[in-house]
This record gives C-alpha cells, structure tokens and sequence, in this order.
C-alpha cells in the first residue's frame, strides 16, 4: 500500500498542494498530467528522495517521512526505481549496473548475482549485452536496462519515471507489458508515469491525474475514461498531436 | 550571505560528516581507490612536470637577467633561488594545476552524474554519494598531491639548472648549491601540499554535488570549483607561509 | 593527450586564428556585443581578480621577506617584492584565475549552446557564429586582462606592503622607496604584455572547446576541464617565451 496524506511539497514555488491518496498493495498506478505538473516531485516523494514540506507519505504499513537515514536505507531495499532519463552508471558496464542494488544490499555471492542478472536481461528481452558500457546502447536498450536494474532486487514497490518517452510504439508497447509481467510476478504495488496514455491504461489499474499541483482525478481506470477531466486531457492531447 | 552561500556551506558540512563518518572497506571501495590514485597522480605528473619545468626556467631566466643587471653576476642565483622552488612555487604551483585538473575533472564528473540522477539512483541503491564519489579522491589528493609537488620542484629544478647552463653559462655544480635550503623549507612544502591535498577534493566535490540545471548547470559547477579551490590554495599558501616566517 | 588529437586541435586552432584574423581586418566583429562582453568579463572577474592580487602581494612579501631576514638586507624588499610581482607572479596567479573564472565560463557557455543547438539557431539567421560569439570574447579577454592586472598590481602592492610591516615590521616608506630606486617601468610593461598574451591564448582556448563540445552535460564539463589544463598550459608557455624574449 502507498499512502499520501495531504502531501505538500515546493523548491521556490509550490508544486504539490495537499495530495492525498492511498493505493492498495499489488495495484498499479498511471500517473498521468502536463509537463512540470509534478509527476516525477511525487515519484520521489515516493521512493524518499525528496521529504515532503508538509504532510507524510508511507509504504506499507511504514512512514518514509521524517525518518533516520539508517531506516531510510532499509526501507530502500524495498523500492526499485527506474529513472526518466535511466540514470545509468556510465562507469560501469551494463551487467554491473543492474548487479549494483543486490551488491549493495549485500548476502548473494558473486554467481547467484551473475544468475539473476542474467534472468533479468532475458525478461527485457536483451540477453546478450551484459558487457557493454551504457553509451553503446539505443535510447529504448537503455530504458529497458534501467528497468532490469529496478527489478533486479525483487522490490515490493516499482516506479517508473516516464519508462516511454520517445520511444516507437512498438518498443513502448513493450516496455508496458514487460512492467506488467514483472509487478504481477513479484506482487509489487506500482507507480508508472507516462504521457501514452493508450499504453498506460491498457495495464495499470488506477489512473491518477494531477494538474495544477492537486490530484484533479484518482480512481479505476475503468472509470477514468468517462471523467470529464481525464477525457478532457487524453482528447486534447490526441488533438494537438 | 546569499541563499547560495548558505546552501553551498550546508553541502559541504554534509560532506565533511559523510566524509568523518565510520564506512566500510571492502574490494570495490579499494578499487575506487586504486583508480582514484591513477587520476589524480598519474594523469597529473606530466602536466605538472611540464607547468613545472616552464617555471624553473622562467625564474632562472628573471633571477639570471636580475643578478647580472644590479650584481654583474649570475652565479649566485642557483642557491637563492631553489629555497623559493621548493617552499613556495613547487607546491603552490602544483596545487593550483590539481585545482585546474583535478579539481574541475570532478566537478564536472560529479555535476553530471547530479543532473542525469545518477546520484539519485545512487542514495536509492544506499550508496552513498560522498564515499562514493568524494572520499576516493580526498585519500587520493593526501598522497598524491606532496609527491605530485616534489615531481615538480624536481621538474623546476632539472629546467633551472639547464637555463642557467645554456644561458647564463653556469656549472650545474655551483647551481645546485643546497646551503641556503633549510629543514624548514622541506617543512613548509609538506604542510602546504597535504592541506591543498584536503581542500581541494572537498571544495571541488561539494561544487558538483551542489549542481542543478541541465548543462549550463554543470558548466557553473565547474568554473566554481576551480575558482574556489584555486582561492582555497591561495589563501592557504599566504596563511602558512606566513605561519613558517613566524618560525624563522 | 594522444599526437592525433593534438595535431587535431592545433590545426582547428589555427583555423579558429585565421577566420578571426580575417573577420577582425574586415571589422565584422559584432561591436555590441563586443561592448557586453567587455562589462560582463570585467564585473564577473573584478572581485575574484582584488582577492587574488592582495594574496599574491601577501605571499610575495612573505617569500621575499624570508630572503631579507636571512640576509638583514630590509632595504631589498621592495626591489624584490616589486620584481616578482609586477613581472611574473601578478599575472601568472591573476591569469590562472581569469583562465577558471572567465575561461571556464566562456567555455561552458559556448558549450552549453551549442549542445542546446543556439549555434545552428545563429548560422540559419545567416550570424556567423565566429564574428559574433568568438571574436568579440577574444577582443573582451584580452583588453580586460590587461586592465585587471594593472588594477591587479595596485592591490597586490597594498597587500605586499601590509603584510611586509606586519610580519617584518618593514616601513611602508622603506618599502616604498626601494621599490621605486630598482624597479623599472620595462618591469611592469612587461608584466602587461604577459597579462594580454594570457588573455589571448585564454579566449582562444576556451572558445575552442566550448565550440567543440559533444554529448550533452558530461560533454560541457569535459569541456570546461580540458579548457582550463589547455589555457594554463598556454600561460605557462607564453609566460616562458615573454621571459626569454623580453629580458
């Protein structure tokens, strides 16, 4: 379960104005709104690498608001993040960027990890690139190596940031089902932002809208499309594309 | 003192306590270590022994074109001027192309590791930043800045010796005249390079880790961090000379 | 730095050189920005240029004074210290700072447009990117240069001559006088030259890697590094050619 409850957070200006939701365990979320909205001040709320100016955010049945930095980094464990532009180690090849979470939580040898890595890039569909150094990979091959490295320590809790963004269709497409296979197998609640809200809704099972630094819709995304507010933002989206 | 300075000072409290604070050893961070050594020291030895040499030659040249004007002799200005090299200009010059070379190399490293969240990724990992990043080079810069300063005293001192040979026509015998090189000298050398050794890196790794705003954002993180660390070396040589003269 | 790269930038500077030789003759340098860049190159260096210099003339005096107490010679203090500073470490230190405040930043921000693609923006307007970006940054190194050392060896003087009486209990007037008995005007002419050669070979270092710059953020602070190790490479060769040219 992730809980916000009248979340604010701002740098020089406010972002986020009294956000509160609460999305159950195993359920997947698509996060969806206007550029500078917020999306991605919220998915780090989320994973605690922003603290909230006002308000507590928790995962489970734990606040990840105002605690230790010792606490912090047990609860990370249990977060996996793929970052909007893949934040990828350039100094380290790819197999050992998505080794790196489970080598720093340490308690694997060294062939459990290379095992696991390796079942890792199977499942993104990249088997054989283990080797190579980050910048010798296309756009799409990044972010799907960016997902690996979230999964990788079987988190209880998964955010993407923008998985998508440009990106062909078909890769997109597939980026959406691989996030989807993953979170099922593992049980994972899940958190995806993303401006293909085609793909999006095809797999997540809430939909949350922000604009104007509040939650202007949350709920099924079954619903969602009947909203006003939501038809109003994917139409108008469809039209100016 | 501006939102900035304020902020800047808080980063790098943070990274001295990050820095202070008990970390674990094990292969990876030896590793870090290791090619840490490599950037800061052997990439540095030919710039240095290059920088250094080009200014051994210039103060035999002032000092030799000096001594002939008012004393009508050159002879004198090996041993008056080799203290001044290894006190003065062996170390601080040394500094300042670590501050240019190093110094800029990680702030430039780290500042784009800020703005592509690849630090971000890095804390989520529970890595953290400073030892990852800063602590290597710090450990780096202790031993490698006095050696780096004695290449290049030895790089100043091998160039003077040739100008005053070709130029003002002086034995290298009587150039290298080590009677007016005390102790002291080799004293104020050493204090001074281990304390460029410390400033820098930490100066330097609180510059990038403070970056934020896309490229134009790293560029400021690196102009800040050779300006302030060049300062840094300025302000310190003046401090502990002054310090030493106090001893004479 | 591999012979390849380096036959490779050498040839690019040389081509940088001539195209700017060629727009300067034909006067194509933009003059308004030339007049920006002037202003924004001497407020952005001023104060850093003030600290500097008074450091330099402290740790000059200092150097020069451990000679003097050795000897008891307190009347060749202001020889020395003027020599020193006024010829070599005056613009050396200034220098190298310039090269991190104002080179840096030109390379940075040479870099930054071009990864942002404001450079293609400025050819497609029919600008030529070196008359107008290029050129005037050169003119604005140099002349500012020059200007700040000498503001430079005002400071440095009073820095020299605080620190001379407060640690030698050197007079200020004693200082004063054997400075002007031994210290020529060749002296400071000379340190002059240096300042505007440093500003020159700094303008044209920065500019090249700021225009060269590939491959987004990690690029411009690639960048910027290798600016600054080129630009004092630059100093300490000229600083050595004015040396044994101009005795």
């Amino acid at each position: 379960m992730i809980e916000f409850e009248n979340v604010s957070m701002g740098f020089d200006k406010a972002v986020l104005n009294n956000i509160t939701f609460s999305l159950p365990t195993g359920s997947m979320l698509g996060l969806i709104g206007q550029g500078g909205v917020g999306k991605s001040v919220l998915l780090k709320l989320c994973c605690g690498l922003l603290e909230p100016n006002a308000g507590r955010v928790s995962l489970g049945r734990e606040a990840l608001t105002g605690q230790s930095e010792e606490h912090l980094a047990r609860m990370r464990q249990e977060i996996g993040m793929a970052f909007q532009n893949t934040a990828l180690f350039d100094f380290m090849s790819v197999g050992e960027n998505i080794a790196f979470p489970l080598r720093q939580k340490g308690g694997l040898s060294d062939i459990e990890i290379d095992a696991r890595v390796l079942d890792c890039l199977t499942r993104v569909s990249l088997p054989t690139i283990a080797n190579l150094a980050p910048s010798a990979l296309s756009g799409g091959m990044k972010k799907r190596v960016a997902l690996a490295r979230a999964m990788i320590h079987r988190p209880p809790f998964i955010f993407c940031d923008d998985p998508t963004a440009g990106l062909d269709p078909v890769t997109s497409s597939r980026i959406f089902r691989m996030i989807d296979e993953m979170r099922t197998q593992y049980g994972s609640t899940c958190v995806v932002v993303s401006h293909d809200t085609g793909g999006l809704f095809k797999r997540c099972d809430f939909v949350g809208l922000l604009r104007d630094g509040a939650m202007a819709y949350f709920g099924p995304t079954q619903d969602a499309m009947s909203h006003p507010t939501v038809a109003e933002f994917t139409l108008g989206k469809a039209r100016t594309q | 003192m501006s939102a900035q300075t304020r902020v800047f000072l808080g980063n790098m409290a943070f990274v001295i306590k990050k820095m202070m604070g008990r970390k674990k050893t094990d292969r990876a961070s030896r590793l870090r270590f290791w090619s840490a050594l490599n950037d800061v020291g052997i990439n540095s030895v030919f710039f240095i022994v290059i920088t250094l040499g080009f200014v051994g030659t210039i103060m035999m040249l002032h000092g030799g074109y000096q001594a002939a004007r008012i004393i009508g002799d050159s002879n004198l200005v090996g041993p008056q001027i080799l203290p001044l090299m290894i006190r003065q200009l062996g170390p601080t010059l040394a500094g300042l192309m670590v501050a240019t070379r190093v110094g800029t190399g990680m702030a430039a490293r780290i500042g784009s590791m800020v703005v592509t969240e690849q630090v971000d990724a890095l804390r989520l990992s529970n890595a953290c930043p400073v030892n990852y990043l800063i602590t290597p080079s710090w450990h780096a810069a202790l031993v490698m800045v006095p050696i780096l300063s004695i290449f290049g005293i030895t790089a100043a001192f091998f160039s003077g010796m040739l100008t005053a040979y070709v130029v003002f026509e002086t034995a290298p015998g009587v150039y290298a005249d080590w009677s007016f090189v005390s102790g002291l000298d080799a004293v104020e050398a050493l204090i001074k390079s281990i304390s460029f050794g410390a400033v820098i890196p930490l100066i330097a790794g609180t510059c990038g880790l403070s970056t934020h705003g896309g490229s134009a954002g790293v560029g400021r993180a690196t102009t800040n961090a050779v300006v302030l660390s060049s300062l840094a070396v300025i302000i310190l040589d003046f401090f502990i000379g002054a310090l030493i003269l106090g001893l004479r | 730095m591999s012979w390849g790269s380096f036959v490779r930038s050498a040839d690019e500077m040389l081509t940088l050189i001539l195209a700017l030789v060629t727009g300067a003759l034909g006067g194509r340098f933009d003059a308004r920005e030339t007049w920006q860049q002037l202003y924004l190159v001497g407020v952005r260096s001023l104060p850093i240029v003030i600290v500097t210099a008074i450091f330099a003339g402290g740790i000059s005096a200092i150097q020069v004074s451990a000679h003097v107490v050795r000897f008891q010679a307190y009347d060749a203090v202001g020889w020395g210290f003027g020599f020193v500073v006024f010829r070599e470490l005056g613009p050396l230190l200034i220098g190298l700072m310039f090269s991190g405040r104002v080179g840096a930043f030109n390379a940075a921000e040479l870099g930054t447009m071009k990864v942002t693609e404001q450079l293609d923006a400025l050819r497609v307007l029919a600008i030529n990117p070196l008359n107008y970006l290029v050129g005037p940054r050169i003119v604005a190194m140099v002349v500012m240069m020059t200007a700040l050392v000498m503001v430079g060896n005002v400071f440095a003087l009073l820095g020299g001559m605080l620190t001379a009486q407060v640690l030698v209990d050197v007079d200020p007037m004693v200082f004063w006088i054997s400075l002007t008995d031994y210290v020529r005007p060749v002296d400071l002419f000379n340190g002059l030259v240096k300042a505007g050669l440093f500003g020159f070979v700094i303008g044209l270092v920065s500019c090249r890697h700021g225009l060269a710059v590939d491959g987004g953020a990690p690029g411009v602070g690639r960048a910027v590094n290798q600016a600054v190790v080129a630009s004092a490479l630059g100093i300490f060769c000229f600083d050595y050619l004015v040396t044994a040219i101009l005795p």
